[in-house]
């Protein structure tokens, strides 16, 4: 809402230089988002919060001026000017839906000549961003501006009949708004019609069909009070907003509607000459009435923390004429609380002194996973992942290349039928709800390698949406060198075991005995590089290489090594661990190293397992060292070296114990797996 | 053997070490003439054990020479030893020689989001307070969004919040898709939307506990909106108290002591009336700008002043609405965008940039 201060001037004194009268409204409530100009000429521009319809006006914002220095406004009431021709001789005016138009006023004014307005009425309504059309529209929105009531003026020539009804329209409906779009109207949309049918959207536009032309000689002027909710609904649904239908839908004064009508009609014979008819339509059956609402000392109190006597309440509050009864100006204030917020207002909230609750001491709680969530997220920013935050929205061309194959093979028919599709999207980019996070993880490394970053690991801990459900995921992706090239170490390029490492590390960072992984095969991953991860036996994701046809797509180059798990079944794992200590052992440990051949398709985990089926309760560790194929070796082997820790919890083993159990694990691998030792 | 004969003896022990001390040059030849001169079979104990076939009387004078004598070469042998050792460990040292302005081992290491260490630092400030945290859906129902916080229908007050809907447009096809992918409780809450802000975790929570209730929510929400300083999903942190005899001038204070926690204590704040249908009396939360420090700069528009939450008392209707009587309770709520204080705090001009994982920036957290 913008104002200029003159124009402010004929409604009330204001003695305050600019920007005190800025800070003393922003402080009010009415935000001063912006000022143009000095002085007399300054334009305001007003924040109006959508509960203060009645701020929308000069006299409405003259009210809070006028408050805030103190006295309340004191106004006269418009004189109607006088007329010829009774209004009954032109005009028959019928409400049908008396819910959506509680009161209708209409005047006629005789051979008025269409110009334009003159020089001061265009350069105020220009100041106000409001574009001059001619002197019967221009003093419409003259008058909006001054009072707050939108008004209306038809071409009699075009009211059919000579009639007004008020109504809906029974079917749905294509009108012509004056502004040349034709409109999708529905029987909830409220019409001003003429003996035959609509000329006006009620309350938010009139139609091309009657609108004022430079020939009009005879226009009716419409002040009306329409019910928001209905003005609303329509506006929203046509997307159409005007100044008529931005007031109308926050509530303007039906008991302002005459004083309008008034000021209309003596601005209209004034710029355009003219004469009024005689008297005027007045159908107002059910009348607003101040309603009385009380606010008790005790209740400021309680609510603001301050004391203030009934004397200064009663003071505040009849500086906007709120003291005992609420006016029909201020359709916002519905109960008490909205008065004990007039009184804060205007007694200033700075003024009430900052105060800290005492309060009875309790224990905060936090979200279950909190503590996880954290761990998670320090020990995979410690292994070199840096954290993301991507937005929820992605594209199904960007989410099918992965759901294709993690949707149960039945309803791959439907593969997009689980996902959450927003019906409003801003673009084609954004369309649904992520039900993976490796595309924006994707999304992540391709930006980055486009501004030539090679070495990259990201990780990111965040809902995904599927199925009506929103689990929390943990997404990782890699990239490049293991670390950054240096001197004095080799370097290292990225692999499947980086990830798997990272897992492994974070397992044990959440007091977990480990993740299991077996090889699958994904349609978005090399085969031969890429396996599901189990926990507890339960498969909760994926790691492994990423397809390169999938990276093509994105622009990466090199290899990119990924993993996505459900997250809450570690959160959930971690919370019910409950870590007990273990004695440490008082004696000494003897390791002994081997060397196996063994055939390439037996995997590690294998020969570990066969390793620790031979304990006899003194085996405390085995730690493969080294891993080689070639060589000396034939094609179908592989040299697998393990360092392998015996101990005892009774007693020190003697090496010759020691020697006679590993030689019988030896013979025992010899025989249960084929291995071979290695010399 | 006789007392001048050994004393003798001694005397060209004692000149033999001497001589042979002066050609030792390292820790073993030193060793070595250690045992050869004092050694359990050396020859100085040979003489002392020739004591015996002396007089009482002569035994001490030879014994005393003999002992003199090795405390001689003893001391002489220790200095000695010091004197290799030090060079022993000079050695040793010259061969470690380092550059120390060579650079350190360079692991790897990752970064913490900034949002992540903002929204952290918010969630302590109260938790420390004694605010429990609670966290809530993204997509939400109407009720939950709107209806439940005395958003009324048909009002303008909604559109305050431009808000991303759920489903297919259709309302037959709507509501079937959200049946299926949403269960059965979206059929009761109206449609279905991506929350325009954390308040709905609000009216879960004190439907299911009674006050006293001292909560925060953060989380994701979003707006249909885009470009350099709204972005279509953003974070919040909302914050919610509920108790007997709540004020606004204890709104003011926890605000107040909060904002000084994050950006200084030095740090003023300045109250003013706003409208947020689940507050009344509504207020914005204004602090005086961080980079100029009120003086008035570019970020703060020239005024001095940043807003920073929006905050109020609890409006009666919103407590109606979860059963807790407004007569005997009263509460207050506030929220504030974890990208704005973020963006105030580091100095961040683009809120795009925390979304975009570009590690140039990332690497700076
Ligand atoms: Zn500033």
């Amino acid at each position: 809402m913008k104002f200029s201060i003159d124009w402010l001037k004929e409604f009330v004194p204001v003695p305050l230089k600019v920007l005190e009268l800025s800070h003393r409204l922003t402080m009010q409530g009415l935000e001063v988002e912006h000022i143009e100009g000095e002085g007399e000429k300054a334009v305001f521009t007003l924040g109006i919060t959508p509960n203060r319809g009645d701020c929308l006006s000069l006299l409405g914002l003259a009210r809070e001026v006028s408050a805030l220095q103190g006295k309340p406004l004191v106004l006269k009431p418009k004189i109607p000017p006088k007329g010829q021709t009774p209004i009954k001789n032109f005009l028959k005016v019928s409400i049908p839906d008396r819910k959506g138009c509680p009161r209708y006023m209409a005047r006629v004014v005789q051979g008025v000549r269409i110009g334009p307005s003159p020089d001061w009425m265009q350069k105020r309504l220009a100041s106000v961003g409001l574009k001059a059309i001619n002197n019967v529209v221009d003093c419409t929105n003259y008058v909006m501006w001054e009072l707050g009531q939108p008004l209306h003026a038809f071409d009699y020539r075009f009211l059919k009949e000579g009639r007004i009804v008020v109504r809906p329209e029974p079917r749905p409906f294509k009108f012509v708004t004056l502004d040349g779009v034709e409109r999708a109207c529905l029987p909830s949309d409220l019409f001003i019609c003429d003996g035959e049918g609509p000329v006006a959207l009620a309350g938010i536009m009139g139609g091309a069909n009657s609108e004022v032309r430079d020939d009009t000689e005879t226009v009716v002027l419409e002040a009306a009070y329409f019910d928001p909710k209905r003005i609303h609904a329509t506006s929203k649904r046509l997307q159409l907003t005007s100044e008529s239908s931005r007031r109308f839908e926050r509530g303007v004064d039906p008991n302002n509607t005459a004083n309008a009508l008034h000021r209309l009609t003596a601005l209209i014979v004034e710029t355009a000459g003219g004469t009024p008819s005689q008297d005027w339509t007045d159908i107002y059956p059910k009348k607003s009435v101040p309603r009385k609402m009380m606010l008790s000392p005790g209740e400021v109190k309680r609510i603001l923390g301050v004391s203030l006597s009934p004397k200064e309440i009663k003071k505040t509050l009849s500086l906007l004429g709120l003291n005992g009864s609420i006016p029909t100006f201020r359709p916002d204030i519905s109960r008490a609380i909205d008065l004990v917020e007039e009184v804060a207002r205007l007694h200033g909230y700075d003024k009430i002194p900052e105060t800290l609750p005492k309060i009875g001491m309790n224990l905060p709680i936090q979200p279950r996973e909190a503590f996880a969530k954290e761990i998670t997220a320090e020990t995979l920013t410690g292994l070199g992942y840096t954290e993301c935050c991507h937005l929820s929205f992605t594209s199904p061309k960007k989410t099918v290349p992965f759901t294709r194959s993690l949707t149960p093979r039945e309803n791959h028919e439907e593969s997009g039928s689980s996902w959450v599709t927003l019906s409003n999207p801003l673009s084609e980019e954004h369309t649904i709800l992520r039900p993976v996070l490796i595309s924006s993880l994707l999304d992540a490394l391709a930006f980055n390698q486009h501004r030539q970053r090679k070495d990259i690991r990201f990780f990111e801990l965040k809902k995904i949406f599927c199925e009506g459900k929103e689990p929390l995921h943990l997404g990782m992706a890699a990239t490049g060198e293991e670390w950054p090239q240096q001197w004095g170490l080799k370097p290292k390029k990225i692999d499947l075991f980086s990830i798997k490492g990272a897992l492994s590390q974070l397992a044990r960072a959440l007091r977990l005995d480990g993740l299991g992984f077996e090889q699958e095969s994904f349609d978005f991953l090399v085969p031969t590089a890429s396996c599901s991860v189990l926990f507890q036996g339960e498969k909760i994701g994926w790691m492994g290489l990423i397809d390169s046809a999938v990276l093509k797509s994105w622009e990466i180059e090199g290899d990119v090594f990924a993993a996505e798990i459900d997250w809450e079944p570690l959160s959930l794992g971690s919370e019910s661990v409950a870590l007990r200590y273990k004695p440490l052992s008082k004696y000494p440990f003897i390791e002994r190293d081997i060397a196996l051949v063994v055939d390439n398709s037996l995997t590690v985990q294998k020969t570990e397992q066969s390793i620790w089926a031979m304990d006899n309760g003194w085996i405390k560790k085995v730690q493969l060292f080294d891993l080689f194929k070639g060589e000396n070796l034939p094609r179908d082997k592989k040299s697998l070296a393990f360092n392998i820790r015996y101990a005892s919890f009774e007693r020190t083993l003697t090496n010759e114990e020691v020697n006679e159990a590993h030689q019988r694990l030896i013979t025992h691998l010899e025989r249960e797996i084929g291995a071979i030792l290695r010399k | 053997m006789n007392k001048e004969e050994l004393l003798a003896k001694i005397e060209s022990l004692r000149t033999e070490a001497n001589g042979a001390l002066a050609a030792l040059d390292s820790l073993v030849s030193l060793q070595e003439f250690k045992v050869r001169f004092l050694g359990k079979k050396g020859l100085l104990t040979d003489i002392l054990k020739s004591l015996s076939l002396l007089g009482p009387e002569e035994r001490p004078i030879v014994g005393e020479a003999a002992n003199r004598a090795k405390t001689e070469i003893e001391s002489r042998l220790e200095s000695l030893r010091k004197n290799l050792d030090q060079k022993e460990r000079s050695r040793l040292q010259s061969q470690k020689q380092v550059d120390v302005s060579l650079p350190g081992l360079k692991l790897p290491r990752g970064f913490r989001h900034p949002l992540s260490l903002v929204e952290k630092e918010i969630e302590s400030i109260f938790v420390n307070m004694g605010f429990s945290v609670f966290e809530g859906p993204d997509i939400e129902s109407d009720y939950y969004n709107f209806e439940a916080l005395n958003f009324p229908a048909d009002h303008p007050a909604r559109e305050m919040q431009d808000t991303f809907y759920i489903g297919p447009r259709t309302m037959d096809q709507g509501q079937r898709t959200q049946e299926k992918v949403h269960g059965p409780w979206s059929m009761v809450h109206g449609p279905l939307l991506l929350r325009t802000h954390t308040s709905p975790v609000q009216i879960r929570t004190m439907e299911k506990q009674k006050p006293p209730i001292y909560m925060i929510c953060p989380g994701a929400v979003y707006r249909h909106d885009d470009d350099v300083t709204h972005s279509p999903m953003f974070h919040q942190v909302e914050g919610l108290m509920v108790d007997r005899h709540l004020t606004f001038g204890d709104l003011k204070g926890v605000l107040t002591l909060f904002c000084q926690t994050i950006f200084g204590k030095k740090l003023k704040t300045r109250f003013r009336p706003s409208f947020f249908p689940f507050v009344e009396p509504g207020a914005e939360v204004d602090i005086s700008c961080v980079l100029c420090a009120g003086k008035g700069c570019r970020v703060c528009g020239g005024d001095g002043w940043l807003e920073i939450l929006g905050a109020g008392m609890v409006h009666p209707a919103v407590l109606e609405q979860v059963k807790i009587d407004p007569k005997k309770f009263t509460g207050f709520a506030f929220g504030m965008g974890v990208e704005r204080i973020a963006m105030l705090k580091y100095g961040i001009d683009d809120i795009r940039l925390f979304y975009q994982s570009d590690m140039r920036f990332l690497e700076q957290f």
